[in-house]
């Protein structure tokens, strides 16, 4: 029997209890706006009473078993994979909007490259109005050089977007190493501290798990839960993070061929884990990393496309100076990086010859036993290319010399440097190559040095375009390129045969013709600069030709303008990948519009599935001043109920004090 | 569901922070009136957008070249109706030379004023355009086309290269006629063929060239370079005609009369014609037995010579003998039929010009279609539609204070307030 100091001390329970409620709401409400704290609350239970006393003995007050947190184990697993996808999908949302902020879209795409390079054409078709015109030719090139520097900015801010995306790699990935490091910490702190069966403080579980939303903001991970309480963290489908007390650190290494981008690895092993992450702002960068760089590849093939044809053309005319035109652009050539564990001697060269069969992209050329497979990192396709020292990929010759092993690899980045490198060769306004290489003119040199029509036959000639000298019908006479820039005759021996004339009249080359096929010939010109068995035609019309028909061939004038004319044709040309310049960007700025679209599609959905689980998550562990002011009323209202107690049992006490003393 | 206070504040600040992102986004329409300036706002857009665009440049270029084609080639019109108007005072000056009733000292002025029309055709057949270019010097920009030696000959030095343009899509067309077509590829004569006296005829038969008969026998006969001598001859009192036919000069020892006779007989005086070789002639006046007359296929001259010649045949002197009046007509009725050609020359490039003309004015209309069209397109894809965007506007901004006054009230919810 307890009797009165019993009451007291039942009494005295509740008002600790009470006060220690009051505590834990104060502790809540002070923990409002922490990030990562979960409610508690107290596990009150009643204290048991003597065993000895008869059955239904009464309770002996209140006591605090434990206090809880607010916690559920799955609800925040499931928070913290949204979470992890909704950082990566912010990252990526707003990457792609910045890379397409790129490419300008306003006013028909006013200022982007498309218009940029109409600009050049048309400047192009207003030069071939006027071939002479000095002003039309400066136009000409202040509307090139505008297109370089279009290229050169747009290229450059893809090369700054691909180097901050790499120094947010690297720094993602010190936070994750840092991170892990400090769960570790934890664990080992809860293994060493608390034995196996006891519950580690709140205050370290908090914490721990805000350490582990906070990883999962970096990457997408998955948790295991150890014993007492401790986390084991994996990463890219079961590499270890964190295991016990023990955490494993990733490194953003520069990768094998040293390229400028990062590669994720495995510091443990060395295992390169870069294609098997994803999730968390790690992830995010990841994906920009390679649309950055898909995205530069592409404008460098535009841009290789454009300075490729001008320049083929260029050098097919004549410029103001009655000279064989020379490239406009320069380009720098397809980047080679030989990796860094190569035992060969090889190295390797690549230039880009078919700027249509190419699709950009990079490649991974590796010597194997078979010979060189070649592996287009893009599409993952895999191409065996034989051996020998000049290979030929999509549109590539790649030039291998040295010696290389089996295993030896090289990364080629065909058209990584293209558009941040392109440049103008020349500002000299005469040195734009407008005029045909050769005119036609029916008749013979006179003693004045004009020109004198006395053909009695129909036969015409006409100029046709150039083109390689094997594709000509067989018996095409060739004129070789010894004699380009001279004046030429062609003379007619008889009605089926022609000899071609150099300007002393020797007989350079002869051939035949038939009244109904006419006939072709051929000038070739000299290569280089032209490629080699470039031919200017010409075509002999059918008729009926009297022998002694003659016809001259004389160097365009510089108010020729056939080579501008064709220059300017190139606008409508297939010249990227089978497409035309403003198809292949008109594509390149759609893909990424694609892509920037379906990721704002992600980001609202992974942002709302995050609000969802965060809600859920809070809705259990969160603070509600309300319910704290409630649960605060209900506990002064409890400490006053059981300091009512103590005051009654204090008038009973001095009740039967006083009875005492009267007694 | 138990709402955290955190969660309580945030909900509604992420409410109004998405209301404010759309009104900004509202915003950035209405101020820029579009609504595709970013391929990601809409990817389909987008290429059309930049499709369209570049069609609407390829247009205006295309536009762009047809208008200084056209320029160019009024100008070349311009020039040969001026030519052409040259060249009719001087076929009335010729015609003028023609009638027997001229004297030499009359002619000399002829001649001269002939001349003058020469100078004058030189320089117009030298027009430059405007930015300096000959119209009929084909490539050679640098130096005049035509130019005049001592001897009063006239030399091309220009050549056929004649620039094209584009004004439509594989559409080219030639920007100029070339000076070597124009000027320098006149066919003589009638343009079959040429006929002239010879120079110790008497008669006063002066022989025209009628019309081609069978043209296929005329075109072989151009190619072998036939020609003709007719000659009178008289027997028993009436006069004979005999026709060879052969290569080289006729009545030098380089003829090769290697056809022989091809035709001869009597010579009908009532229809004073002769037909051979595909053609026929008719005189004027009559022969006289001994003349000869030489009918060749035409070969070509050019428009100054022809100038030359006819100044050439009133420059010569002439006696009062009939014989001698019907060579000088036959010189000049022989440079007035090559004039004629070189009329025809001008005429036809004229029409050349005015084909093409058409067809640039055709392509252009079409082109001013199109791009009308392409701009209804793309305003159509890309400009905001002002009305609905600045209604959205408007939605947005109640919304978004109604956001805000809504999070005004939420703030001041609390318990502790009361207690």
């Amino acid at each position: 029997m307890g009797g009165i100091s019993q009451v007291l001390d039942t009494a005295l329970s509740g008002l600790l209890a009470a006060t220690e409620g009051m505590a834990t709401e104060a502790n809540n409400t002070s923990n409002v706006n922490t990030p990562g704290y979960n409610v508690e609350s107290l596990n009150q239970i009643e204290t048991m009473g003597s065993a000895a006393g008869p059955p239904g003995t009464l309770g002996t007050g209140a006591d605090v078993a434990s206090i809880q947190r607010g916690f559920d184990q799955y609800i925040y697993q499931e928070m913290v994979q949204a979470d992890s996808v909704n950082q990566a999908a912010q990252v990526v949302q707003s990457g792609t909007s910045a890379l397409s902020s790129v490419f300008p879209l306003a006013s028909g795409g006013a200022g982007g490259l498309g218009k940029i390079m109409d600009g050049l054409f048309t400047a192009a078709n207003t030069l071939a109005q006027d071939p002479t015109s000095v002003p039309n030719r400066d136009a000409f090139l202040s509307n090139a050089q505008q297109v370089v520097s279009l290229f050169q900015s747009t290229g450059s801010q893809l090369q700054s977007n691909i180097t901050t995306v790499n120094g947010q790699i690297g720094g993602s990935v010190a936070q994750i190493n840092n991170l892990a490091a400090q769960i570790a910490q934890i664990n080992k702190y809860i293994l060493t501290q608390a034995g196996p069966s006891d519950a580690a403080a709140n205050s370290l579980l908090d914490q721990a798990d805000q350490l582990v939303k906070q990883l999962g903001e970096q990457v997408g991970i998955s948790v295991v839960a150890g014993a007492s309480g401790t986390m084991d963290v994996y990463v890219a489908g079961g590499m270890a993070l964190v295991n016990g007390g023990t955490s494993y650190s990733l490194s953003a290494a520069s990768g094998s061929y040293n390229d400028g981008t990062s590669s994720i690895v495995y510091a443990a092993n060395g295992e390169n884990l870069t294609n098997r992450l994803s999730g968390g702002q790690l992830g995010g960068y990841l994906s920009m990393l390679s649309q950055y760089v898909s995205a530069n590849d592409s404008v460098g093939a535009i841009a290789v496309g454009l300075a490729s044809a001008v320049n083929q053309q260029q050098v097919l005319g004549l410029d103001l100076n009655g000279q064989l035109g020379q490239a406009l652009f320069s380009v720098p050539a397809p980047v080679v990086y030989a990796a860094t564990g190569n035992l060969g001697s090889a190295s390797v060269t690549a230039n880009i010859t078919n700027t249509n069969a190419f699709v950009p992209a990079d490649f991974v050329l590796t010597l194997t036993s078979g010979g060189y497979q070649a592996v287009n990192l893009t599409s993952g396709q895999t191409t065996m290319l034989g051996s020998g020292s000049t290979l030929s990929l999509d549109g590539m010759s790649i030039q291998v010399s040295g010696t290389a092993q089996v295993g030896d690899s090289f990364k080629i980045e065909p058209t990584a440097a293209a558009a941040n490198g392109i440049s103008l060769t020349t500002s000299d306004p005469s040195a734009i190559a407008a005029a045909s290489p050769y005119v036609s003119t029916s008749g013979v040199i006179t003693s004045g040095g004009g020109i004198a029509d006395d053909n009695r036959g129909n036969v015409t000639m006409s100029s046709g375009a150039p083109a390689l000298s094997g594709s000509l019908p067989s018996g095409t006479p060739i004129v070789s390129s010894a004699y380009f820039g001279q004046q030429l005759s062609v003379k007619f021996t008889l009605p089926t045969t022609f000899n071609i004339l150099d300007s002393s009249a020797n007989v350079i080359a002869s051939g035949t013709y038939g009244a109904i096929a006419g006939a072709e010939l051929a000038i070739a010109y000299p290569s280089p600069p032209a490629p080699s068995g470039e031919v200017t035609t010409f075509t002999l019309s059918a008729g009926t030709p009297v022998t002694g028909d003659s016809f001259v061939l004389s160097p365009g004038g510089t108010g020729s303008n056939g080579n501008m004319v064709a220059l300017a044709n190139l606008q409508t040309a297939n010249l990227v990948s089978g497409q035309t310049l403003n198809d292949a960007y008109a594509q390149l700025v759609t893909d990424i519009g694609d892509r920037g679209s379906e990721a704002q599609a992600v980001g609202q959905a992974a942002q709302a599935v995050y609000t969802r689980a965060q809600t859920t998550d809070q809705s259990i562990s969160g603070v509600n001043l309300d319910q704290e002011a409630a649960n605060l009323v209900q506990l002064q209202q409890s400490y006053q109920a059981n300091a009512q107690v103590i005051g009654a049992m204090q008038s009973l006490i001095s009740t039967l004090i006083t009875a005492m003393q009267n007694g | 569901m138990r709402i955290s206070t955190n969660e309580f504040m945030l909900g509604t600040l992420n409410d109004m922070l998405a209301q404010e992102a759309n009104v900004s986004k509202l915003n950035q329409e209405i101020a820029t009136g579009q609504t595709v300036t970013n391929a990601t706002d809409n990817p389909s857009a987008a290429a059309a957008v930049l499709n369209i665009g570049n069609q609407i440049d390829q247009i205006s270029t295309n536009v762009q070249n047809a208008q200084a084609t056209t320029g160019t080639m009024n100008e070349t019109v311009s020039v040969l109706g001026e030519i052409g108007n040259l060249l009719n005072s001087v076929q009335s000056t010729a015609l003028q030379g023609a009638t027997a009733t001229t004297n030499s000292a009359d002619r000399q002025a002829l001649a001269s004023s002939v001349q003058s029309s020469l100078q004058e055709l030189v320089q117009l057949a030298n027009t430059q355009l405007p930015n300096g270019q000959y119209i009929f010097g084909g490539s050679q920009a640098t130096n005049p086309p035509f130019q005049m030696t001592p001897t009063g000959q006239v030399v091309f030095k220009g050549d056929g290269g004649v620039n094209k343009i584009e004004i439509g899509p594989s559409l080219q067309v030639p920007i100029a006629v070339s000076g070597q077509s124009v000027f320098m590829q006149i066919a003589d004569g009638n343009g079959s063929f040429a006929v002239s006296a010879s120079g110790k005829n008497t008669g006063t038969g002066v022989a025209a060239l009628g019309g081609v008969l069978d043209s296929s026998l005329v075109s072989s006969e151009h190619l072998a370079n036939t020609q003709f001598e007719v000659s009178f001859s008289s027997a028993s009192g009436s006069l004979n005609y005999t026709v060879t036919s052969g290569t080289g000069a006729p009545g030098s020892s380089s003829f090769n009369a290697s056809s022989g006779v091809v035709s001869s007989g009597p010579y009908n005086s009532a229809t004073a014609a002769l037909a051979f070789g595909g053609m026929d002639i008719t005189f004027n006046g009559t022969p006289a037995a001994g003349d000869n007359f030489i009918v060749r296929t035409s070969q070509n001259t050019n428009a100054f010579q022809a100038l030359q010649d006819i100044i050439t045949a009133l420059q010569a002197p002439v006696n009062s003998s009939s014989g001698a009046q019907a060579i000088a007509q036959q010189k000049i009725q022989g440079g007035l039929a090559t004039l004629n050609q070189v009329q025809s020359s001008m005429l036809s490039a004229e029409a050349t010009l005015g084909t093409s003309l058409a067809e640039i004015q055709a392509v252009q209309t079409q082109d001013n279609a199109v791009n009308t069209v392409d701009q209804v397109n793309l305003s159509n894809i890309q400009s905001a539609s002002l009305p609905a965007v600045i209604t959205q506007f408007s939605e947005g901004v109640t919304a978004l204070q109604a956001a805000q006054a809504a999070f005004g009230k939420i703030s001041g919810l609390s318990l502790f307030k009361y207690i």
